[in-house]
């Protein structure tokens, strides 16, 4: 393979998709200087995407209501920055918002999300950043959710992407956007709500995998119990972490009795009056009754966030995104690997990262995943370098593709492997996607393909041009099947802008950008 | 055959040689002969059975939650009587919203199966949607068990098109097969940006690999193709409006209503549509349950009616399933909710259906009867149901369901 496709291939993985900034960094670099300026972003957003941000209007329409006047304005970005306290107060029973106003937080992380995908200079950021949404998933199309998702976006997902894990988790555990979807909020001594804990070892940590349902109340029969080392867990574990985790909650104005009540400010806080103080057992691991605060659930992260099941199943998952479906076991076990021995550096996520990316098993792997909707989004508009705004209707173009942006109903997450997104309608859509963005449906910007290629290009040169840009390189078979299906001949020139837009949305509905 | 089944009606009609009705939709369906099509409607979040179909003079029933979370027998909004000798003390009633579901029962269409579920006690909605979307009861067989249980229900075989998952996102029950069509809507179209040039080129493209893009670009092309081509269209080529056979009314059944009217539109072409999903949302009712559950009962009771109305006008003879992945907990929480349980409700509607009963076996709700002390217990395995499902829409489904013994008939179909 060549350098151009190479560099092509890596930025389709480790990037939204391959554009000239990105070509240029890494032929300048190499694979590891590339990296290594990649996995050591700066805070925050480059200053031209900051720039960019600043610039994003949305509309915003509604009816008059009994508290709020009609509305009807086009807003710029006002929530990603905002504090926890700002946020909740969109929930406060004394001064009632229109619904609108409640999504707002959602769909502004939304929109910045679709615009950093495109336009970050962090590109490898924004791609883990997205990993761990989805792995630590939370719907933010539920309201009280949604209005938390600016703070979990930016405090939790965003700082610790490439950081700790364990830092992570505890960020997690404490966020008010995950207290509050998976209940913890409500959580007390003697009415303890299992659902966290659950999805704690199920899907956050250990994995699926490692849930040993069988011996359901037979703790030391778990393989390595009685050297407390368990292989796995079973549901006594999921009841007494559940236990552990009470009065992890947050200031929702809740009662504490004797006409004492929670502030509403949103904000994580530990109740003590809540906490089951007493003994527990959990992975095969005492707890002595009576532990200062938050020492209870800061145990069980750390017990579960050591587990050697745990590097494992963020290992796999890790690999699932950015390498293959059916990840190679080789580079599972040696992630796996990297990944405990950085258990408690700050930069064990990017070391782990590095790892794989730098693995023989990553550079075999061309083609070997599906883009997500959002992948082939982006990378369109990179590839094509289109002056890209992003567009609230996008969201329901993505959803219809079978990507609800923050949205997915259950804690899974989306699927991460191909057979998930090669649906009959979700096809459609994907084609449809790659029209709408040549021919500007929704406003995402104008798109001149011809304006990069001088004067009267011909037919073979555009669609070689664009090919190059889109799939890497330019197959003569499929630039005939192009230039044939605009019935141009190889040598004709190409003038027409319609037709050379459709030729270039033709490229990204083909196989070879449907793949990265 | 490429004539749909109106013209051939109207041309069969104009000849004076209507045949009778079994005989003309056997011809113009195509492959599947007379079989009853399958439809599944999923309802997600768990659905409170104990809230659709309650016995309303049990003094446990009675006790465990406030008027408003219980279906009653007098007062302003009582319930519709349920005729049944399963427990013959009991007075079964239907939610008040449940009117159409209790002209179909009392009209011997609809059967009502109650206190099914999974036997190995879940209380995860996706754990126990997995299992049961995957046919299997056994966490331990899910590794094994990739597909879903009616793409081995279907074996292979059937038309162009023998399952639709009219869903969101495909459903998991259809998993694994490279024919369902996988379409949420049929009204919007099938139709590609640019017409034929670009389904030309997908095709030729896709004919050149064989990745999994390659194949499901082929797939998906023939189908949109197929389901375009008898897409009725006005003079601008946009997708005419469905118009319902009989006196059949979708309105107001919410998402129902775009996933039912794309099953009845599939069946009605000459695709060989053999079964159909169908999600219906929001049943996970842990607060504000009287006023969702009302318009939840309301909206499946009037899409089960309709698409029953429809499909009976137009000859096409179905079954149609409504699942739910687990009941609710017997007592009713402190936010005018109900939180995960065990025991459910389902029902079984359609062609062969020997309703107006109630089917299962009841186990009482004193507490030393309930599941765990605080659910209603699971008496019937739910894939019980299906396999007579299966039995009576002819699906061959020889490992639909791993690792079920047959444990006694219900006795859905005559």
């Amino acid at each position: 393979m060549d350098n151009s496709s190479t560099e092509h291939f890596i930025l389709s993985r480790l990037a939204f998709g391959a554009d000239d900034a990105g070509r240029a960094a890494l032929s300048r670099t190499g694979l590891k200087g590339w990296l290594r300026e990649q996995l050591a972003p700066e805070d925050g957003d480059d200053p031209a995407c900051r720039q960019r941000l600043a610039g994003v209007k949305l509309r915003i329409k509604y009816p008059e209501g009994k508290d709020w006047p009609a509305t009807d304005e086009v807003r710029p970005l006002q929530w990603l920055d905002a504090p926890i306290d700002k946020l909740a107060a969109l929930h406060d029973p004394a001064k009632p918002v229109a619904h609108p106003e409640k999504q707002r937080p959602r769909l502004e992380v939304s929109m910045a999300t679709l615009l950093r995908a495109v336009h970050s200079r962090w590109q490898l950021r924004e791609v883990l950043c997205d990993f761990w949404h989805n792995h630590f998933s939370v719907n933010a199309w539920d309201p009280p959710v949604g209005t938390a998702l600016p703070v979990y976006d930016r405090e939790t997902i965003r700082r610790h992407c490439l950081g700790n894990f364990r830092q992570m988790l505890e960020a997690v555990a404490q966020s008010p956007a995950m207290l509050w979807y998976l209940n913890n909020r409500t959580s007390r001594a003697g009415a303890p709500n299992e659902n966290y804990a659950r999805e704690l070892f199920e899907l956050h940590t250990l994995g699926r995998d490692a849930y040993l349902n069988g011996l359901y109340s037979r703790w030391r029969d778990v393989p390595g119990a009685r050297e407390g080392a368990p292989a796995g867990y079973i549901d006594q574990d999921v009841y007494e972490a559940a236990r552990a985790f009470t009065g992890w909650g947050m200031e929702d104005g809740s009662g504490l009795g004797g006409n004492q009540h929670l502030p509403r400010s949103g904000r994580f806080t530990y109740v003590e009056s809540w906490h089951d103080n007493y003994q527990k057992r959990i992975l095969a691991t005492e707890f002595d009754p009576y532990q200062p605060p938050l020492a209870d659930g800061r145990k069980v992260l750390d017990l579960a966030a050591f587990h050697p099941a745990t590097a494992r199943h963020l290992a796999k998952k890790l690999c699932l995104r950015l390498v293959s479906d059916k990840p190679p076991e080789s580079l599972v076990a040696s992630a796996a690997r990297v990944w405990a021995e950085h258990r408690d550096r700050p930069d064990q996520i990017a070391r782990t990262v590095e790892h794989i990316a730098l693995s023989k098993e990553f550079a075999e792997s061309r083609g070997q995943k599906v883009k997500r909707p959002l992948e082939l989004l982006a990378s369109f508009a990179r590839a094509t370098g289109i002056d890209f705004q992003p567009a609230e209707a996008l969201l329901y173009e993505l959803d219809a593709a079978g990507q609800r942006l923050f949205g997915w109903p259950t804690p899974t997450g989306h699927p991460d492997t191909g057979d998930y997104w090669l649906g009959t309608n979700a096809l459609r859509r994907r084609w449809t996607l790659m029209a709408g963005l040549a021919e500007n449906w929704w406003g995402t910007g104008p798109f001149d393909p011809l304006a990069a290629l001088g004067a009267k290009p011909t037919a073979v040169a555009f669609v070689d041009h664009w090919l190059t840009r889109l799939h890497g390189v330019a197959s003569p078979p499929v630039a005939a099947a192009l230039l044939n299906t605009a019935g141009l001949a190889p040598d004709q020139p190409i003038n027409n802008p319609a037709i050379a837009r459709r030729l270039v949305a033709w490229a990204g509905m083909a196989p070879d950008f449907q793949v990265r | 055959m490429d004539i749909n089944r109106r013209d051939f009606l109207k041309a069969a009609t104009a000849a004076g040689c209507l045949l009778p009705l079994g005989g003309i939709s056997g011809l113009a369906y195509g492959g599947e002969g007379n079989r009853p099509l399958l439809v599944m409607v999923f309802l997600r979040g768990g659905a409170d059975g104990l809230h659709l179909a309650g016995p309303t003079n049990d003094p446990d029933y009675v006790g465990a939650r406030p008027p408003e979370m219980r279906v009653q027998d007098g007062g302003d909004r009582p319930g519709h009587r349920l005729e049944q000798s399963l427990d013959v003390a009991l007075d079964f009633r239907l939610h008040p919203e449940a009117a159409p579901l209790a002209e179909l029962y009392a009209g011997h269409r609809l059967a009502v199966v109650h206190a099914v579920g999974l036997t190995a006690g879940t209380r995860s909605h996706f754990v126990a949607q997995d299992l049961m979307e995957r046919g299997i009861a056994d966490e331990k067989l899910m590794a094994r068990t990739a597909d879903g249980w009616l793409t081995r229900a279907l074996a292979s075989g059937g038309g162009i098109i023998p399952a639709l998952s009219a869903t969101a996102s495909p459903a998991y029950s259809l998993h694994g097969l490279p024919t369902a069509l996988a379409m949420p809507d049929l009204s919007s179209g099938s139709s590609l940006p640019w017409g034929a040039p670009t389904a030309n080129l997908l095709r030729g493209l896709s004919l050149t690999g064989t990745s999994p893009v390659h194949a499901a670009g082929l797939r998906a092309l023939d189908m949109l193709e197929a389901v375009d081509r008898r897409l009725p269209k006005d003079g601008n080529g946009k997708v005419a409006p469905y118009k319902p056979e009989g006196n059949a009314n979708y309105e107001g059944t919410g998402e129902l209503a775009r996933a039912l009217t794309s099953v009845a539109r599939l069946a009605k072409m000459d695709v060989g549509l053999s079964v159909a999903c169908v999600d219906h949302g929001g049943w996970d009712t842990h607060e504000g349950q009287p006023g969702r559950f009302a318009n939840q009962v309301r909206q499946l009771s009037q899409g089960l009616a309709a698409f029953h109305n429809d499909m009976a006008a137009s000859g096409r003879k179905v079954v149609v399933v409504a699942m739910t992945e687990f009941g609710r907990r017997l007592r009713a929480n402190k936010s005018g909710g109900t939180d995960h349980g065990h025991g459910a409700c389902w029902l079984v509607a359609g062609d062969g259906v020997q309703g107006g009963r109630l089917l299962g076996k009841w186990p009482g709700l004193a507490t030393a009867r309930l599941d765990q002390g605080v659910d209603l217990a699971v008496t019937t395995d739910y894939r019980d149901v299906l396999a007579e499902v299966l039995a009576a829409t002819g699906l061959p489904g020889k490992d639909a369901l791993p690792g079920w013994k047959p444990a006694g008939r219900l006795g859905i179909f005559a």
